[in-house]
């Protein structure tokens, strides 16, 4: 059945749907038979969002639209690689007039969510949050550069959503073992 | 060019009826700057407020129970804003002797509202650094308090302030004030109401 909400238009070699009804704009992504994202489709929606919210930064100034261009493209690059194994269900970005710069990911497993805010500071250097929901209660959260920042959600994520086994005390220095024991 | 409806002006019993309505599943009404409320992928975007909004914000009360309590308001009527801007509190009837109400001049935006439950705001709490990464950094308590403030012009007003121990008792954050830890207590703030999928979008049928 057709929407009659909904319209589907084409600009700048990519497809979007937009929503009169209840105002809204997505972009249509590639992605793989069993309904993941591919990388490409994550990059090309994280660029749909700054391309939308750009604006935010070019009203502030052409410093700062600069700064915030090269800061997106060192997060989000890294943000795409480390949540890509785990089969993120949703992916956003935006930004504040602060300014600010915002990702949001969702993960179909456990209810997890990811919220990373980088607040631009020409000044005394970019400052960023991050804050992991599960089930919606906070289960990490902190104030870090970003380099920091996703070693912690990196970690995070392996322990909670990995398929791989878990390996309990073997990072640690294993005790010799005497040499009578060893016959 | 319309004038304000009488449904929004206060008097006595009406500012009475909400007083005593007031719940936590009632819904509070923002009307927002914004060119789209989501972004491309799907959420709430993070720049539907800046961080500043965030302390001291406005809205208009939706009573949850408004068939019952017989009081007239609409979703978005908090998009209905004065010509000329007044903000007198409400206090007494007698005010209304000093406002000529059938002249009083309004417009009727048509800006993307928002919306959040009282009780989704109330909940929001934790610790924030101060002086962070210093020697005499402390970790101060912080929450959020809903208070209903009516209006002479808007009898549905609601201020939505941050709270905080950091004078060692529970103090108001004024957004006036210019200190880096209120941006991070914002960041946290806005995280807590748009990871946890605290904000919706009103979509108003036509």
């Amino acid at each position: 059945m057709i929407d009659p909400c909904i319209d589907s238009f084409n600009f700048q070699d990519r497809r979007y749907l937009f929503n009169s009804c209840v105002n809204t704009i997505t972009a249509l992504t590639q992605v793989e038979n069993d309904n993941k994202f591919t990388k490409e489709a994550l990059k090309e929606l994280s660029d749909s969002c700054f391309e939308a919210y750009k604006y935010r930064l070019e009203d502030n100034s052409h410093l700062m639209m600069s700064a915030g261009k090269q800061e997106y493209d060192l997060i989000h690059e890294e943000l795409i690689n480390n949540i890509l194994p785990y089969n993120p269900l949703s992916y956003s970005f935006s930004i504040t007039a602060d300014p600010s710069l915002h990702f949001f990911v969702r993960f179909s497993n456990n209810n997890i969510s990811l919220f990373i805010e980088t607040f631009l500071d020409l000044e005394d250097g970019h400052d960023t949050y991050i804050q992991m929901l599960k089930s919606n209660h906070p289960i990490l959260e902190k104030n870090c550069f970003f380099d920091d920042a996703i070693i912690d959600v990196r970690n995070f994520l392996e322990r909670e959503l990995s398929d791989k086994p878990r390996f309990h005390g073997l990072f640690k220095l294993m005790p010799e073992c005497q040499p009578s024991l060893l016959g | 060019m319309p004038t304000i409806p009488t449904r929004l002006i206060a008097n006595e019993a009406k500012v009475q009826l909400i007083e005593t309505n007031k719940c936590g599943n009632c819904y509070l009404f923002r009307r927002t700057d914004l060119r789209q409320i989501y972004t491309p992928g799907g959420e709430i975007g993070a720049d539907v407020w800046s961080s500043k909004d965030i302390f001291g914000m406005s809205l208009n009360i939706y009573p949850c129970n408004s068939n019952e309590l017989k009081i007239e308001c609409y979703k978005d009527d908090v998009n209905i804003v004065l010509v000329e801007k007044d903000y007198t509190k409400f206090i007494s009837n007698e005010q209304l002797y000093h406002f000529n109400i059938d002249e009083i001049e309004v417009q009727k935006k048509d800006t993307l509202i928002i919306f959040m439950s009282i009780k989704d705001l109330l909940e929001i709490e934790g610790t924030y650094p101060f002086k962070a990464g210093t020697l005499n950094e402390e970790n101060y308590n912080y929450r959020i308090g809903v208070y209903y403030d009516p209006l002479v012009l808007n009898v549905f007003h609601f201020l939505v302030e941050v709270i905080s121990d950091e004078t060692g008792e529970w103090k108001t954050i004024n957004r006036k004030t210019k200190k880096n830890y209120q941006r991070s207590l914002a960041t946290k703030i806005r995280a807590k109401l748009l990871n946890g999928k605290k904000v919706k979008y009103l979509i108003l049928s036509s």
